[in-house]
């Protein structure tokens, strides 16, 4: 089978190997040519999966879809891959989809495995898993998080050829500037999570939260609803709309457990629930439940935190 | 300016019977299911509505329709729409839309042509399938130039300014129409409350429905994915006990004891 994976440019690069990997490894056979992409990125002398065979990249120009899909059209006719598998961050999603639109081909997104031949992804908040059967060539784009850092081979072997993009001129964005930079997803790869919900209440009793996972190390989530309430930073959105996650232990305060928030938590090895109302979904989605008032449960654990001379 | 905002009302699965749940399939009937609309199309449709608010304080004309495509819209959103200020409220009405997303971007596109819309507004994601392709869909259709994961869209003297994240970071865009803005998640979390008395006006229009035939799509393989977790409830004597057991499981490895 020939691989084709495509990363955009200002990703970390390595969950991004390690998500492609880990959705290829399960079909990957020996044999099998493994090409990645990275349109918008310069050479960089680093270790990639084993697997890969070689690096197509264009250099550190600007790599806007009107640029990238036609460059993506001109690899696929020399290379011919069967499967193109995108990483499936804000521009990633976007060139799965159109270039699998313009190339008419099957097109699965959000997809968390594959098994047997078969794309694997969740629906209906997660509620039921979907499995599609693959025809050659199709397009797949990853789910964001919920997959293991670092992958098991490596290799620094791997010849690098530049292929520039043609220029295209384009008058949509008339100005633009960056508000706040790209920085890594404090998500991604965290062992302890403790996730902020709608039921504290208000943005101070975040501010406790907070502090908690100062005192405990722990790295902080948010639901939905709590950062669009401004409680939180949206790109910390534990979630189908945010990120999946798969720490060790995670404890939610607040969290009423909507299914497309579970989406986000259920890889967690052990999940602990504070939550004032026992009817809440998520205490059927835990191991742990405490009945309890979020912000009393905080004040507690704060203050024997700090007692305790931690 | 006319602006068309795509949304779509949904079952909260929450209150789906777990019987349903076991045997799903895209003609199990979930009508009893409590109806909501998708939180991003939520965004979309009030942000519409603030655009449309500025543009006319300026004495600029603004038209904002919604357009939907599903089996029915429940009375209670056609009102609300109504009331909030849209001045029509459209429903493609096609038998089993759901995991269908290129019929239904056809669709949609079809009625953004005819519409001439200046600017598309949709939700980032939404229906049972949840893919998110809809809007990039519809973009390809209409050969549309397309901004997503928009938080916040404002009306400026030479376009629209446009927050959005990009996998650089969060960007402040003036772009030039026509454009499709996909919403994602944003602080503007909630479309605004009508009056009583627009609620009761709206009551009397009408809403427009066309019958659409969607082409069929590959159905995919559902199952349902049962928790495997028990929860253990610690007992609630008082909050200092809670507490108690739970600092030993939150303990950092290697604390003292």
């Amino acid at each position: 089978m020939k691989w084709l994976w495509v990363i955009p440019p200002q990703v970390e690069l390595d969950p991004a190997l390690a998500t492609l990997w880990q959705i290829t490894a399960s079909q990957h056979q020996m044999g099998d040519t493994l090409t990645l992409g990275m349109p918008g990125w310069g050479k960089a002398t680093r270790r990639l999966p084993a697997a890969v065979t070689q690096v197509l990249y264009t250099g550190d120009a600007p790599a806007s879809t009107d640029k990238v899909l036609p460059w993506l059209r001109q690899q696929i006719n020399i290379l011919r891959p069967d499967v193109l598998l995108f990483y499936g961050s804000v521009s990633g999603q976007e060139w799965a989809v159109r270039f699998a639109a313009r190339s008419r081909f099957p097109c699965y997104t959000q997809v968390s495995a594959l098994e047997a031949g078969r794309a694997i992804r969740s629906c209906c908040s997660s509620y039921l898993q979907w499995e599609s059967r693959l025809t050659y060539p199709c397009v797949l784009s990853t789910a964001r998080g919920g997959f293991q850092l670092g992958y098991p081979q490596c290799t620094d072997a791997v010849p690098w050829t530049k292929v520039p993009m043609l220029s295209v001129q384009s008058n949509f964005i008339r100005a633009q500037t960056q508000l706040e930079a790209a920085v890594k997803n404090p998500l991604e790869g965290a062992k302890r999570l403790v996730v902020a919900g709608r039921g504290l209440g208000k943005r101070e009793s975040c501010e406790k939260l907070r502090q908690f996972a100062q005192l405990y190390q722990f790295t902080v989530g948010y639901s939905r609803p709590a950062a669009t309430n401004g409680w939180g930073p949206l790109e910390s959105v534990v979630g189908q709309s945010g990120t999946l996650t798969a720490p060790e232990l995670c404890i939610t305060f607040g969290v009423s457990g909507a299914a497309a928030f579970l989406a986000g938590v259920k890889q967690a090895k052990q999940i602990i629930v504070v939550n004032t109302d026992p009817d809440a979904p998520i205490f059927r989605h835990c191991d742990i439940g405490v009945l309890a008032d979020a912000e009393a449960v905080l004040d507690a654990l704060i203050s024997k935190r700090k007692k305790e001379g931690m | 300016m006319r602006i068309l905002v795509c949304f779509k009302v949904l079952p909260e699965f929450e209150t789906v019977l777990e019987s349903d749940w076991k045997n799903f399939t895209p003609q199990t009937d979930i009508t009893y299911a409590r109806r909501a609309l998708n939180c991003f199309d939520a965004s979309a449709l009030e942000i519409a509505l603030r655009i449309k608010d500025t543009l006319q304080t300026q004495g600029k004309e603004v038209l904002c329709h919604a357009a939907t495509l599903g089996t029915a819209l429940p009375a209670f959103v056609r009102k609300m729409l109504y009331a909030v200020g849209f001045g029509q409220v459209i429903l493609l009405q096609a038998e089993q839309p759901e995991f269908a997303s290129t019929a239904v971007a056809e669709q949609l596109a079809g009625l953004a042509r005819e519409g001439q819309y200046d600017m598309i507004l949709t939700g980032k994601q939404a229906g049972y399938a949840d893919t998110g392709k809809v809007p990039y869909l519809l973009a390809e259709q209409l050969r549309m130039p397309i901004l997503p994961e928009v938080q916040m869209v404002e009306a400026v003297d030479n376009g629209m300014e446009v927050t959005h994240q990009t996998d650089a970071g969060l960007y402040c865009s003036t772009i030039q129409l026509p454009a499709i803005l996909s919403v994602g998640n944003s602080p503007v979390n909630a479309m605004r409350a009508a009056t009583l008395l627009a609620q009761l006006q709206a009551a009397k229009v009408p809403l427009e429905q066309r019958q659409v035939t969607l082409w069929e799509e590959e159905v995919p393989r559902l199952s349902y994915v049962q928790s495997e977790k028990t929860c253990t409830m610690l007992p609630e004597d008082t909050v200092a006990s809670q507490v108690e057991s739970l600092y030993e499981l939150l303990k950092i490895e290697g604390d003292a004891r």
